[in-house]
């Protein structure tokens, strides 16, 4: 541009050609934003969570042993040169109660020193044992001077033991770089669903050991870059090693002394086992001492008692004779006092015969007679003297059996003594006998005693001893299986933030890939045909500045700056605007699922560059071409008008029954359609382009739009699920009470997370495993993609739910592995794929989760509320059941998913927009070359006498056609690229339908035709602006 | 008789910009029906410019033009092209036939939209391009070209046909068919045509020789000694 005269020319052209300048500007600030925003977009998001990462340390490698690692371990491993940082670190999963009583269940980590740094939000950082930082993303909704209690009902809480307190106040909310998107992850205490994340002091914890150890590499590799992957590859086997090593000298000292604490205690056994023994027999020696002595003991006492019984039996004889004696004693005693009797009344009567004689003589001697004298007196004196002799005889008689009697009973009493003597004996030796039995028969009970002492110490010690025994093979066993330790070196891609965003950014990324290039290509095919024609158009120009003496190179110059500067304009606007807006647009979203950073926008000097040079070689290059071939030629040729593209019959015409049918100007339309191959090509490439993103735009809409209620109305119909804590392996009795009086319809599962192993990667998948299938479509309509049915898996086989096999490449038929977080795993066959547009789901029965794990319960149910009920009470009414964790109101959450969702709009509104400018300047830049290439022959037509209508429809017609043509291309090429866009879309844990509306279809067309309809508005003023007596004046 | 064609005081100014040129200062003249009239004069007299306002492609600036009693110079734009379309034939120097329709095709083009048009074929006959009607305009010379263009221009069996300088770009030769084929269609069909040259010679052909300089009509006269194309030599 050294002329003067040209430079003039060249800012005439741009003046007197606006529009066409214009076009070119737009379409390249199109291409150029379109491609750069999107490319940038992907390295802004990385940039804005890398920078992040970085800033607080990510970690590297994480290191895990089923043994723990030790304080020693971690300082050995600083002193690797590939380390900058090594830590160890504590966490633990636990349930924790908030004050109003809602469980939570918790990932617990040790607050980090360097490595995986948290940033703070609010409050500050734990200063005491029992002081904890709450994630800031947390769904929990605990707050800053929140008490939250570990839960000792939980069975499964490792937190309990884990933990110093049980009691946290909470002091800080943070956003942790190990969380850095919305998913927790799983666990396997409580209900399994983690709520977030707490970091406490290293000294909370109750831990020997280390539960993992992060190690932060001397490298500043960008994330996911192949220098960091490659570098990571490369140290990976040395820290292997380390890792294993390491672990390994530990398990060998644990081992040891396990091994030393069971020798000693089989020592120990030996020494008790001896012992024992020997008392035991001690005491059975005795015992057998005291058998002996009672054996004896019985056979004196029987002696003795048969003694007794003889005496006895003596003194019965004895008793008898003296019995005998006495009564003899007693009949004579009593003759004795029978004789007295008769002796006193013999003896009173002789006395009175006496007194009656002395009488008698008295009377005789008073009267003087002496009595002697008288004969009677003297007979009866004799006769009393007589008498009185008898009764002396008598008395006699009687005296001497009396003293026979007295030395008879003398005998007796004698007798009567010895015989007493004896029996008092034998009582004495009764009561001795009784006395020994007695003594005896404590003797033989001491002795049973001592018996069933020995038995039971016997037994004792043999109980203790197989005790001992199996408490030693129990450890000799654990030992045994106490082998090498697992020792896992994880590296980033475990970690669910960071994987995560690896492939929401590739989503983009993919995108960014297809998209552009695209546009770059429309963008290159419209400067070309611009560019050409405005060349083709200055043919004479350029043969007068030629025959003037120009030179080619400042002739061309022309041109190029003419096209270039538009480009550069076009590009700097386009880089400026396309690297800000796409990023901005697409980081809403994500921002919502990531953690809340600032977007940093990024600056690619090699973006720049790459746009800035499409973007010459799509102008100043394309025109390059087009000037060259006319600059070759010369001046001469130049100035004499160049024949016309010329006219050519078209296919169509050899089909004679549509052609001959067509009317006489749509005849001229169709051969002119295809007359300028380029164009056509061109406009059918940019309207189907613009018809694709149109189309791809609202089905994009559609998809998500619709896909919560479908998810939730068509598919998941169940009102609510409860996870309850189980009891005795199914629902809980109060529970199951009150959904009967209550009225609900529910079926128990089993629900919880497990990873997903696939290729090298795991994933967070859902498993729900109803106690039986043959109600659960209730509650969740299992089918197919296409509403077919599908079979309930049966035994070790599992249904997945479509986003798992479209993403992690499971198809019928494999076996799949899953793992919960206690590195149990599960193997399955495959059997179905059913459509589902809300988390992972695998479906099994609970059978099979029962008998593969050995061990499993019943922890969820799908709820069916009674018609017309109202769901918020039932809420209400069933939480306050004991054992209840948690409800999820899958109305409430349907509404909450679509909400979420609303947040892709910005992208749709994106890519409806860009379609609008696509086609906009697409069709606009087209109808300008047409009517351009084409003003003598509108001029002609005009001066034929078409009416003002006809001439445009003259022209028009072509660009319906075009439109319409492009238009159903678009559709076609839209079907594909919404359905390779849904396919890339991965908003994790939600997957949306290959939905496209009708109406959408209906819609991208009726735009595209609006579109088309508002260029030909634009350009009808120029039809209208055609001169006819100017246009047709010269050859120009 | 009335006259068919009718300048009355015509002035045309372009405006570009500020500067305003004056094409036409006060053209009148008159041509009866069924003449063959050549209009002469120097390069940038009008000559054009008059063909252009008479042919209702361009407006006036002031005064009025009639053809056949009906005032041109008073019709809106609408009217303008329905004049175009049923009263007035184009003949212009480079042909602008249209490149994408064969001979044939351009011949309809025209009649298709009129009253009563000409069998296009047969018109096509008529300029002796019979064997050629199918071909494009590309295959065809130049004054083949020209004749596709007259053929189009008499199909629409006009009242009026205008050509400016039909001749320009063919050789000795082919003008002189060219013209002759004016002639000839002037004389047998009656219709009236206007032929715009420089070529002073050729005004010995025409009934009507109307010479413009520097936006005026300089002279107007009725040629006595009219000539047949062949036997006039430049
Ligand atoms: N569109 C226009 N804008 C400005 N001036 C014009 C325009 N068209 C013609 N003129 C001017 O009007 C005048 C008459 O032009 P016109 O084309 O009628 O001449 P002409 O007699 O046909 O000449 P030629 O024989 O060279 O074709 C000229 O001076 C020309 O410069
Ligand atoms: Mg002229």
């Amino acid at each position: 541009m050294t002329h003067k005269m040209l430079r003039r020319s060249s800012l005439r052209d741009i003046r007197g050609s606006f529009s066409r300048y214009f076009a070119i500007m737009a379409i390249i600030a199109l291409g150029v934003g379109f491609f750069s925003g999107l490319r940038i977009t992907t390295p802004a998001m990385l940039k804005t969570v890398g920078d992040f990462l970085d800033e607080k340390n990510f970690y590297d490698f994480r290191l895990l042993s089923a043994i723990g690692w030790e304080e020693d371990q971690v300082g050995e491993m600083k002193g690797e040169t590939s380390a900058r940082y090594v830590e160890g670190s504590y966490s633990a999963d636990a349930v924790f109660v908030t004050d109003d009583g809602r469980e939570l269940v918790m990932k617990l980590h040790s607050m980090p020193d360097k490595i995986n740094g948290i940033s703070l939000s609010e409050g500050r950082l734990p200063e005491a044992s029992d002081e904890c930082v709450a994630d800031a993303g947390f769904t929990g909704g605990v707050k800053i001077g929140d008490r939250i209690t570990v839960s000792l009902t939980s069975a499964d809480s490792d937190g309990k033991s884990a933990l110093k307190h049980r009691e946290f106040v909470v002091v800080g909310t943070a956003d942790s770089s190990l969380y850095i998107n919305f998913e927790r992850g799983n666990s396997s205490v409580g209900s399994g669903a983690v709520s977030g994340f707490i970091y406490l002091l290293p000294e909370a914890f109750d831990l020997e050991y280390y539960t993992e150890i992060y190690v932060k590499l001397d490298t500043d590799g960008e994330i996911y870059s192949d220098e960091y992957t490659g570098y990571i590859d490369e140290v990976r086997p040395v820290w292997e090693d380390i890792a294993e090593r390491s672990s390994g000298e530990r398990y060998s000292r644990l081992y040891g002394d396990a091994k030393g604490k069971i020798d000693e205690a089989k020592a120990e056994l030996d020494e008790k086992r001896l012992d024992g023994r020997r008392e035991l027999d001690d005491a059975k020696a005795e015992l057998e001492e005291a058998a002996i002595e009672i054996a004896n003991g019985e056979t004196e006492l029987s002696d003795a008692e048969n003694e007794i019984i003889r005496r006895e039996k003596e003194l019965a004889d004895a008793k008898a004779a003296l019995d005998e004696g006495k009564a003899a004693l007693e009949s004579s005693a009593a003759q004795i006092s029978d004789g007295e009797n008769e002796l006193e009344s013999a003896q009173s009567a002789l006395d009175a015969a006496y007194a009656e004689l002395s009488a008698g003589e008295t009377a005789y001697s008073a009267v003087g007679i002496d009595p002697a004298s008288v004969p009677e007196l003297s007979a009866a004196r004799s006769e009393l003297a007589r008498r009185q002799a008898q009764i002396d005889a008598m008395r006699s008689a009687l005296g001497s059996a009396k003293s026979e009697y007295e030395a008879g009973y003398a005998e007796y009493e004698k007798n009567q003594k010895i015989y007493d003597d004896g029996v008092s004996q034998i009582a004495g030796a009764k009561k001795k006998l009784s006395e020994s039995a007695a003594e005896l028969d404590e003797a033989k009970r001491k002795y049973s005693d001592g018996l069933a002492e020995y038995a039971d110490a016997e037994k004792e010690y043999d109980e203790k001893i197989a005790d001992a025994e199996e408490e030693i093979a129990d450890a000799e066993e654990k030992l045994g299986e106490f082998s090498y330790p697992a020792v896992y070196l994880l590296d980033r891609s475990v970690n669910i933030g960071y994987s995560c965003l690896e492939s929401d950014s590739g989503i983009v990324r993919q995108i960014s890939r297809i998209f552009p290039i695209f546009f770059i290509a429309v963008a290159a095919l419209v400067c070309m045909t611009t560019m050409g024609r405005m060349v083709e158009d200055s043919r004479t120009q350029i043969g007068v500045l030629k025959a003037l003496g120009y030179g080619s190179a400042s002739i061309m110059g022309k041109f190029i700056f003419y096209s270039g500067s538009a480009a550069a304009v076009g590009c700097v606007t386009g880089y400026a605007l396309g690297t800000w807006l796409f990023p901005y647009v697409i980081w809403l979203p994500y921002e919502l699922m990531y953690i809340p950073l600032r977007l940093k926008y990024v600056f690619s000097p090699a973006l720049a560059a790459i746009s800035l040079i499409v973007s010459l070689l799509c102008s100043a290059g394309v025109t390059y071409l087009s000037c060259r071939q006319e600059t070759r030629e010369t001046a001469a040729a130049l100035m004499r008008p160049k024949a016309p593209a010329a006219g050519k019959r078209v296919f169509l015409e050899n089909i004679g029954f549509i052609w001959n049918r067509l009317g006489f100007l749509r005849k001229v339309s169709v051969r002119n359609i295809f007359r300028y191959k380029k164009r056509f090509v061109m406009m059918i490439l940019g309207v189907s382009g613009s018809t694709a993103l149109l189309l791809t735009g609202l089905g994009l809409r559609d998809s998500i739009s619709g896909f919560a209620s479908m998810q939730y109305d068509d598919i998941q119909i169940a009102d609510a699920t409860v996870s309850y804590n189980p009891e005795d392996g199914g629902v809980p009795h109060e529970l199951g009470e009150k959904l009967d009086e209550l009225g609900v319809d529910y079926l128990p599962m089993y629900e919880g997370g497990f990873d997903l192993l696939y290729g090298s990667r795991v994933k967070a998948v859902n498993i729900q495993a109803p106690e039986s299938f043959d109600r659960f479509g209730d509650f969740f309509i299992v089918k197919d993609e296409k509403g077919g049915d599908i079979a309930f898996p049966g035994k070790d086989e599992a249904i997945v739910s479509v986003s798992i096999r479209d993403r992690y490449g499971v198809k019928v038929g494999d076996t799949i592995t899953l793992r919960d977080s206690d590195m149990r795993e599960l193997r399955l066959k495959v059997v179905g794929v059913f459509d589902n547009h809300v988390y992972n789901y695998v479906f099994m029965s609970f059978d099979t989760l029962k008998g593969q794990l050995g061990d499993s319960e019943l922890n969820a149910a799908y709820m069916n509320y009674p018609d017309g009920s109202d769901h918020s009470r039932m809420f209400a009414e069933i939480s306050e059941a004991d054992g209840v964790r948690n409800i999820t109101q899958l109305q409430v959450f349907k509404e909450r998913v679509s909400n979420m969702m609303k947040s892709l709009d910005f992208v749709v509104l994106v890519v409806i927009l860009s379609a609008a400018g696509l086609a906009f300047v697409v069709i606009y830049n087209l109808t300008n070359i047409n009517i351009t290439e084409r003003v003598r022959e509108i001029a002609t037509i005009k001066v034929l006498g078409f009416f003002r209508r006809e001439v445009s429809s003259y022209v028009m017609r072509e660009n319906i056609v075009l439109t319409a043509m492009g238009a159903a291309l678009g559709l076609v090429l839209g079907v594909f690229l919404h359905r390779f866009v849904i396919s890339q879309i991965v908003i994790d844990l939600v997957s949306f339908r290959i939905y496209i509306a009708p109406v959408s279809y209906i819609l991208a067309v009726i735009l595209t035709f609006v579109f088309m309809f508002l260029v030909d508005l634009f350009m009808q003023i120029r039809l209208d602006r055609i001169n006819m007596a100017e246009s047709l004046k010269t050859v120009e | 008789m009335p006259a068919f064609v009718e300048f009355r005081n015509v002035k045309k100014i372009y405006k570009t910009g500020e500067v305003e040129i004056e094409a036409l200062s006060d053209v009148s003249f008159e041509i009866g029906k069924g003449e063959f009239c050549v209009i002469v004069g120097a390069s940038g007299a009008g000559k054009t410019t008059i063909l252009n306002i008479l042919g209702g492609m361009d407006t006036l600036t002031s005064g009025s033009v009639f053809l056949d009693g009906r005032e041109v110079s008073a019709l809106n734009r609408r009217e303008l092209t329905a004049y175009r379309r049923y009263d007035v034939g184009f003949v212009f120097q480079f042909y602008n036939l249209v490149q994408n329709l064969t001979a044939r095709e351009n011949v309809e083009l025209a009649a298709q939209i009129c009253r009563d048009p000409l069998d296009a074929a047969e018109t096509l006959r008529q300029v002796g391009l019979a064997d050629r009607m199918n071909n494009f305009p590309a295959q065809l010379s130049g004054g083949e070209q020209q004749r596709v263009a007259i053929a189009r221009a008499l199909a629409k069996n006009p009242k009026l046909l205008l050509c400016d300088e039909p001749t320009g770009a063919l050789d000795y030769k082919t003008g002189k068919a060219v013209l002759k084929l004016l002639q000839d269609t002037c004389r047998e069909s009656g219709m009236t045509v206007v032929v715009i040259t420089h070529n002073q010679a050729l005004t010995a052909m025409a009934d009507r020789i109307i010479t413009v300089k520097s936006g005026r009509i300089e002279s107007m006269r009725l040629n006595g000694d009219i000539k047949d194309v062949e036997s006039i030599e430049w």
